[in-house]
Formats: C-alpha cells, structure tokens, sequence
C-alpha cells in the first residue's frame, strides 16, 4: 500500500486486492467520510423505508407501535453501545451524550449546533434536518410526525444509556412554517431545539 | 492539531469529521454497515414472531426491494464514482456495499471484462444463524440475495446476469458462503438452475416474475 496513491474515489479500475472489511485505507480521507455520510443516511432510509412500508401494509396505530418498537427497544440500545465503544466515549456526562450526539447518523447527517452551558447543562440546536426536509418535500406530515415522536423519546432513551439523571427536553419541535418572498423559499427556520440537563 | 483515534478526550462542540483518523472513519463506516444488516435481521425476527415465517418472507422482500435495490445499490456508487456498466463496476460495488464487502471477508475475480467471480467466504448473517441453527432466517437471508442480485446486476446492464454457484446451506464453516458468476451473457435463457437447494429456486422464480418483459 505504500507505493500506492491513496484514491480519490473508486471510478479507477478494479482492485481485487481491496478488503473494505480489513481497510478502507486505499482511500482519501474524503473519500471515506463520503462513504461515512452515504452509509448513515442509508441507515436512515431503512427507517423511512419500513415506515412507509408498515403503513402501507398496516393501520396506522399498528404501523406507530412496530415502528417503535423496532426502533426503539431493539435497535437503538445497539446503536448507543456500538458507538460508544467504537469512539471510546466512555462518560456519563452531558457532554459525552452530545459526544454521541456528533457520531449518531441521523445528527451527523444533519447541521446541528451543539451549546456546552454548563457541566450540566447544554442546547443542541438542529438547524438542517435531511429527514424533515425530506417529509416537507413532500408533504409527508404523518411521517413527519411519527418520525419525530420516535426520535424525541429515542434522544431520552439514549441520554438514560449515559446517565439515569440526564433528561432531554424538547424546546422547539416540528412542524415549523415555511414562508415564500419575492426570491423564492425564505430560510426556514431552526428545524428542533433540545436542552439536555443533568439533574433536575 | 493531530487527529483523533477515538472520541476520549474533550467535547469538541465544533466537530468535523475531519478531525478523525482514517483508520477511525473506516471502523466507523463499517460500524453502521454493520447495524445496517444487522437492522435488517431485527425487523425479519420482528415480522415473524408477529406473522409467521410465510408473511414475514413476503414482506421483508417488499422492504428490500426499495431498500436494497434502489438506495443500498445506488448510494455507495454515487459516493464513489462507480460509474460504469459492466462486471467490473458491479465488483467494485460489491467490496464497498454496506451489505456485502464492507461487512463480509470476499474475492472478488476478474476472469475478463466480461466474465466475474464473487466470493463470499466470510458471511457473519450465515455465520450467526448456522450458530442459532436457524434454518428458516439462513434461507430468508439468502432467498433476498438469491432474487435481488440478479436484479441489481440487470438493472446495471440488460445484459448481466448473476449466478448463484454455491449457496448455503454448507457443510463445514471451511467453506465458502457462497459464489457467485457474474457475466455479460445475453443469450443466457434462464437463471433457473435445478441443482440449487429449493428456497433458491423459489426466489429465482421471483426475479424472472419480477424482471420487466423489456428493461
């Protein structure tokens, strides 16, 4: 691997030799976090994709309840664990659940500010969201909604992985008003706001 | 500032990911093509303690078709500029799909531009259920990869197909997971093989009953 170039993308010829399991070192930096950023949202599609599909299937209170339950009960946990130990983000802490916060797919995927206050206390402020762009794209407002919900008490359940004290609440929540000037779309505003708190 | 290993030290409220090592990137991506596959496991298990194993089938294969045919195939190419349309560029696809090379130990041979082999030695979805002894979640897993792959290759070429000559169940953990042919063949009249165990045949008949009369 030392005599060769690292790759800007894989638009070159095949190399057997490449394992991605075993290294994805072949490639740029770039190219990589690309690759990073394209493997979250594909994450991310899976939940959209069931939704749309469990709602095609079922009603819509049997469509929720599969949802969240998937999600949140037997996937999450996994999720917060695997990162955790992968990034080594062993604190109980607010700041090392906004740590996680950072790595998590559908936070990495989105520009999100993050507003260490204190020790204890922090505001994370989500202001592109990919998903709800996507759901006011196309008026998918149930969607929204359900996505939302899960979300909201998926952020709480995480923060109890860090700390049973740390609590999540929400200070701004979609849906937000869109408003149209002379130039087209104006900037929408923030997409959620959050305080996590250590404490009461 | 030198790059970071892990994300031990200090909250940085102003992360990039730049800020990671590449050796952390790449252990990050395969981290959530991991839980990617591993979702997928989830919702089958889930689905069929709900509905049974037929339903489950059918419907888990509806998810995969939107899921794994359209974004699963199409994302990591975009990202890395695997533009072409024959069996090379499907190779390339398959080291870096989250599915398949990020996850699983492969080979990957070139015989001729027109003429593959995909070797999958090292699956960790057959692994955990031959562990389990799940014979109905292995012949799920591999039924999806026995009706979409065809697929997928299809929709890269009209030309490509993709044939399955190994599949599970095996005999020993020595042995492949399975192998497949992947060739520009346009007079290949069907991809039905009789030798294939019974699941296989029945999620090829699936693909041929899928495929559009004129792609």
């Amino acid at each position: 691997m030392e005599d060769m170039e690292e790759m800007k993308d894989y638009s070159g010829p095949l190399r057997p030799d490449l394992h991605a399991n075993v290294s994805l070192g072949a490639f740029s930096k770039d190219a990589i976090i690309r690759m990073a950023l394209e493997t979250d949202k594909l994450l991310l599609c899976f939940g959209g994709c069931w939704n749309t599909f469990n709602r095609r299937m079922f009603d819509e209170e049997t469509a929720v309840k599969m949802d969240r339950e998937v999600w949140l009960e037997r996937t999450e946990p996994q999720l917060v664990a695997r990162l955790r130990r992968l990034f080594n983000i062993q604190g109980t802490d607010v700041a090392s659940f906004l740590k996680f916060l950072q790595i998590e797919p559908l936070f990495a995927t989105s520009r999100v500010e993050y507003t260490l206050d204190t020790d204890a206390q922090a505001i994370v402020t989500v202001h592109h969201c990919r998903a709800l762009e996507y759901f006011e794209r196309h008026g998918e407002n149930l969607l929204q909604k359900n996505a939302c919900d899960i979300h909201a008490t998926g952020l709480a359940k995480a923060a109890l992985d860090f700390h049973h004290d740390i609590r999540v609440k929400p200070l701004k929540l979609p849906p937000r008003e869109i408003t149209f000037g002379k130039a087209g779309r104006n900037q929408p505003p923030i997409a959620c706001q959050w305080e996590i708190k250590l404490g009461a | 500032m030198s790059e970071m290993n892990d994300y031990s030290g200090p909250f940085k409220p102003d992360l990039k990911w730049e800020d990671f090592s590449q050796d952390i990137l790449g252990d990050y991506v395969r981290e959530i093509s991991k839980i990617y596959v591993l979702l997928g496991g989830i919702w089958f298990g889930y689905l069929r303690e709900r509905l049974g194993a037929q339903r489950a089938d059918e419907l888990h294969m509806e998810l995969w078709e939107t899921l794994g045919n359209k974004h699963e195939f199409n994302r990591p190419r975009a990202a890395m500029g695997i533009c072409g349309h024959d069996v090379e560029s499907f190779l390339k696809f398959a080291q870096i799909d989250p599915g398949i090379g990020m996850i699983f130990d492969i080979d990957c041979e070139l015989k001729n531009k027109n003429h593959g082999i995909l070797t999958i030695k090292m699956c960790t979805a057959l692994r955990s259920a031959e562990r389990h002894q799940d014979t109905q979640a292995q012949e799920n897993g591999c039924g999806i990869d026995v009706w979409a792959m065809p697929k997928v290759v299809r929709s890269l070429h009209p030309d490509m197909v993709a044939i399955p000559l190994k599949l599970p169940p095996r005999k020993s953990p020595n042995e492949p997971a399975c192998i497949w042919e992947i060739k520009m063949d346009p007079t290949h009249p069907s991809i039905t093989n009789p030798e294939l165990p019974e699941y296989a045949q029945v999620a090829m008949a699936k693909t041929e009953w899928d495929w559009p009369l004129f792609p």
